[in-house]
């Protein structure tokens, strides 16, 4: 997946656990750019009567670089604080919600966003930057429990898209995964179904299955930030050359450093310094390119000491074993690991961002510092006619010039890491011609307004409403 | 290394035992305001100008985070304790309160 349980450590920690992260310009405003992150993986829509909320020990951050550095220059903060309204029942709600104030809405969550300006210093801390608390006591849309008791549940959503002060909207809350992939074929050996008749152990070619498709919520912090707030020169950048147009974004989490478990004689304490324990820029980085073994230090890491994690990426595992997957398949592929070649597309696509001249009119390069990041090219507008295979149909507004919702990551990640993108870099190379063929098999979802439905929206926060537990999975 | 009986007596007149006997527990150790004889060291250069044998247990200044302190022995070996409070984090070097703190560890496999 995407990153849902991509590490050891943080596989046993959902509500820390990113997910997803996507960055874009607005398609419907197009002088902001969106940057959504998820957390708490795979989430059933029916789990109450505790259902999914975000952990309020703690610390969400959505971090934006545009120094070239791989360090953050932006960094906003998320707090959560959880109350509930009458203790002396088990109940989540106590009647409908109708509002986001209603007395019936027993467990609720509100929220603080903070924003800091600059790099931290090596010690974490940020010097000379006072952080701005931009607002406080926010609140969070209620999960999706059931027509009886979240009746309007579009309503209460709107309702919990807040204005910040500097023209930011933001929304925490429950949303439809938008994650679309075949998880049982790409763990099965990577059989992916429609091809499944080439894989090493065949059987006949069928239709993908989308996992995530029948009823799996997620929670996300998304925020709509003005594209003048985002640049190093406070501009909204028109040249997609000029290296002012491209930011890098990702998402973390951290807890704080030492808990003190409760018992019968004392609560829970926590204390220390605060300690990231998850964080995700470009989809399946650490999932499909980073060894077991050091998981979970990438998660602990920060995205501009990536350099550490390169081998991964220029030697990518998969791709050694797609030709022994499908024998036969990817007589180049196979050639080009066997004579040892360092994938320089893949490093550009998901370390240092693609420079000018190998797509004409794009680049997204932010210089010489390897670091996981979704870049963004902010000079370059939303596409009128998206295209989900982004860069590699030609869109030059898709994956992995950023990311959008519809964006089939899963299938430009396999056509990468199959050979297409190392033509790019060096011209003799051919590319398998299954390579260019490959997919998940997994059609995009569609899109469509509040209410109806949809995976995926048409305005912010974009990912659709959750399913709610009532109707999930549907009657039989 | 230094072991605990190797620490210098602090002056005027605190010797380790009367500063064993005015530290109520690690938290008063570090906050009862006695000059310490013991050579408390931050790692990180924050609190380690004096000497180790005439550092001054820092007097209570500020408020304290209405949360516990934490303190954890990080390295025995090299006598380190860790202290935790708030978001910060500071590593001494005190072989009397890392040698206390192992005693009181050995004493619940005893």
């Amino acid at each position: 997946m995407s990153s849902h349980r991509e590490a050891p450590e943080i596989s046993q920690d959902p509500v820390a656990d990113n997910t997803d992260t996507y960055a874009f310009v607005s398609p419907d405003r197009p002088d902001t750019v969106t940057i959504l992150t998820n957390y708490i993986p795979l989430e059933a829509a029916a789990a109450g009567p505790n259902f999914y909320e975000f952990g309020d020990d703690v610390l969400y951050y959505i971090y934006i670089s545009n120094s070239g550095t791989g360090l953050p220059d932006i960094t906003y903060e998320f707090r959560f604080r959880t109350e509930v309204l009458n203790p002396n029942t088990f109940l989540y709600n106590t009647g409908t919600i109708s509002s986001l104030k209603d007395p019936h809405f027993n467990r609720r969550q509100l929220y603080s966003v903070t924003k800091v300006l600059g790099h931290p210093g090596k010690d974490g801390k940020h010097k000379g930057h006072k952080p701005r608390v931009l607002a406080k006591n926010l609140a969070s849309p209620p999960c999706n429990i059931g027509p009886a008791s979240t009746p309007n549940y579009s309503a209460l959503a709107q309702a919990a898209v807040h204005q910040l002060p500097n023209g930011e909207a933001v929304f925490a809350g429950q949303r439809n995964d938008g994650f679309f992939a075949d998880l049982g074929a790409v763990f099965d050996l990577a059989d992916l179904r429609p091809f499944q008749n080439l894989h090493i152990a065949p059987m006949a070619a069928s239709a993908a299955v989308d996992t995530l498709k029948s009823g799996v919520n997620v929670h996300t912090i998304a925020l709509q930030i003005p594209i003048k707030n985002l640049t190093r020169n406070g501009a909204v950048p028109t040249d997609p050359a000029s290296a002012l147009s491209t930011i890098g974004v990702w998402g973390a989490a951290a807890r704080r450093k030492m808990r003190l478990r409760g018992d019968q004689s004392q609560k829970k304490a926590e204390s220390g310094p605060w300690v990231q324990v998850s964080r995700l820029g470009m989809p399946l980085f650490n999932e499909l390119l980073v060894p077991l073994g050091k998981k979970d230090e990438w998660n602990r890491s920060q995205p501009y000491t990536d350099k550490k994690f390169s081998a991964g990426v220029l030697h990518p595992e998969l791709a050694a074993l797609l030709p022994s997957l499908y024998p036969g398949v990817f007589p180049n592929l196979a050639k080009l690991d066997s004579a040892g070649t360092a994938r320089a597309d893949l490093a550009a696509i998901f370390l240092t961002g693609i420079p000018s001249g190998l797509i004409p009119g794009f680049q997204n390069n932010t210089g010489k510092t390897m670091a996981d990041m979704l870049r963004l090219n902010v000079a370059i507008p939303p596409s009128k006619a998206p295209n989900t295979l982004g860069l590699l149909g030609n869109d030059l507004a898709g994956f992995p010039n950023g990311r959008r919702v519809t964006d089939d990551v899963v299938t430009i990640e396999l056509r990468a890491l199959a050979g297409v993108t190392y033509a790019l870099v060096e011209k003799g190379f051919t590319p398998d011609a299954p390579a260019k063929a490959v997919t998940q098999g997994v059609p995009t979802p569609p899109s469509g307004p509040p209410g109806s439905g949809s995976r995926f929206l048409t305005n912010f926060p974009y990912l659709g409403e959750p399913h709610d537990g009532f109707d999930t999975p549907p009657p039989e | 290394m230094s072991s605990s009986s190797e620490v210098p007596s602090g002056p005027k007149g605190h010797s380790r035992r009367t500063f064993l006997q005015n530290s109520g527990g690690v938290v008063g150790a570090l906050t009862v305001g006695v000059m310490a004889p013991a050579a408390a060291l931050a790692l990180d250069g924050t609190a380690a100008a004096a000497p180790a044998s005439a550092v001054p247990v820092p007097r209570r200044s500020g408020a304290l985070p209405d949360e516990p302190v934490m303190a954890y022995v990080s390295d025995s070996e090299r006598s380190e304790v860790t202290v935790l409070s708030g978001t910060q984090e500071t590593t001494f070097h005190d072989p009397v309160l890392v040698q206390r703190l192992l005693s009181a560890a050995r004493s619940h496999t005893s």
